[in-house]
């Protein structure tokens, strides 16, 4: 048997951290802080799903249409997408900072929607494969996906400083919306998560 | 029979630095449940300073770190300083053909805002600007009473308010985007690095290192003390 809190009726406080007493599924505050008591996160598989699935329809706009509009003197303009633009650093001889956009902008947001979609579906499955290692996987992923907002960061401050009219100005296009939406969506889907689940679905095939 | 119940390990980690201040004992809270596997386990009472780690998943239950609220006060009451300097004074500032361009913090997000794209630029504001304010004010709204012996008002509010606002305060993330900006920039035009941009960077491992030292359990544990010390 397996000493979980839920196991021995207890119910760990989230924002103090004082064990309570608690029957499953009863509404009850925490001894100390007097914080709701939860034993898990509310219809954590769920609400992570909804989130994914919000962000896998943004993420193709996000990587396709253009994140920052660029005008030069004599009226060209250009558009770059998050790769186009990561590759032009890369032609420019900035290609330690191409890397970390590339990883940035598509490696990790990709690696988010992928490890937390494995995720939710090894919960429902009840996988007791390689526990440790996802629960691993999921403070990583938890970790890195604020680093994905240092695209947005750059075009905030190339369109903030590159406002000469009309020698040269930046603005803003529409994947920088759907970018924007896709790193929050992912970040709250895998604050929705909860790693002890993927616990609880393997004790509970062990039996 | 019933669960045997397993202790945690201790993990030395960059926080182990402020042994160096003193070694003010405190009393580690006995039982813990991990925060991602929910494993029940004692937390060993002794042994070295550093966090306390699930023996079950290696997740962080607690910091054993003497005097970790003093050294958050002091790490907050810097960042508090140099948060209002990086919102002061510019980020960079951009010459070209004799015209000069500088960007603030706030200013950024202004210009997303009149270039259409409102909802990033509440996104941007929020993220560099109100989160960490937040972050910053709710740190010292704990830590300074707690310091002068009392317990903080809304004790409850505050922590969980701290806790919900802690991973949308970006620092670090827009550090490493105004270095990129050097490279998307440096070869377009005369760029000059502000104080906002120094001010940012050294925010960045002030907030590193006190998500680091602070401990909510370290919090509760001198609060307790506090209230059995005033209790007749």
């Amino acid at each position: 048997m397996s000493a979980t809190a839920a196991a021995m009726g207890l119910v760990s406080c989230r924002a103090c951290g004082q064990l309570n007493r608690a029957r499953a599924g009863a509404r009850a505050r925490c001894a100390r802080c007097g914080s709701e008591l939860r034993s898990r996160k509310p219809e954590a598989t769920a609400r992570t799903t909804a989130l994914l699935a919000a962000a896998y329809v943004l993420y193709l706009p996000a990587n396709l249409l253009p994140i920052l509009e660029t005008g030069e003197i004599g009226g060209a303009k250009a558009a770059d997408t998050i790769l186009s633009g990561a590759l032009k650093l890369w032609h420019g001889g900035w290609w330690p900072l191409a890397i970390v956009i590339l990883i940035a902008s598509i490696v990790i947001p990709f690696a988010k929607l992928v490890v937390l979609t494995w995720l939710v579906i090894s919960v429902r499955r009840g996988s007791a494969a390689r526990l440790r290692g996802r629960t691993r996987l999921y403070r990583l992923v938890d970790v890195i996906g604020k680093w994905s907002m240092v695209d947005i960061y750059v075009g905030a401050l190339l369109v903030g400083l590159v406002q000469f009219e009309p020698l040269a100005t930046v603005s803003p296009g529409p994947a920088a919306i759907a970018f924007g939406a896709v790193v929050v969506l992912t970040m709250l889907a895998s604050h929705s998560f909860d790693p002890r689940l993927l616990w609880d679905a393997a004790g509970a095939r062990r039996g | 029979m019933g669960p045997t119940i397993r202790p945690a390990q201790t993990r030395p980690t960059v926080a182990t630095l402020a042994r160096d201040f003193g070694s003010g004992e405190r009393a580690a809270p006995a039982l813990l449940a991990c925060p991602e596997c929910d494993l029940v386990q004692r937390v060993p009472a002794g042994g070295a300073w550093g966090a306390i780690a699930c023996c079950r998943c290696g997740a962080t239950l607690c910091r054993r770190i003497p005097h970790a609220l003093d050294v958050a006060l002091a790490l907050m009451i810097t960042a508090a300083v140099v948060f209002t300097i990086a919102n002061v004074f510019p980020v960079m500032s951009l010459d070209m053909q004799g015209r000069h361009n500088e960007a603030t913090l706030l200013a950024m997000a202004k210009a997303l805002h009149r270039a259409g794209m409102t909802p990033v630029a509440f996104l941007v504001a929020l993220t560099v600007i109100v989160m960490p304010a937040l972050e910053i004010a709710a740190m010292l709204w704990l830590l300074v009473p707690l310091k002068l012996g009392v317990a903080p008002e809304g004790l409850a509010v505050v922590s969980r308010t701290l806790a919900a606002v802690r991973p949308w305060a970006m620092v670090e993330v827009f550090t490493l985007a105004a270095l990129v900006s050097i490279g998307r920039l440096g070869n377009l035009a005369d760029l000059h690095l502000g104080a906002a941009f120094w001010a940012m960077g050294a925010l960045m491992f002030l907030f590193a290192l006190a998500d680091t030292i602070f401990d909510e359990h370290a919090l509760w544990e001198r609060v307790a003390a506090l209230r059995s010390r005033s209790a007749p």
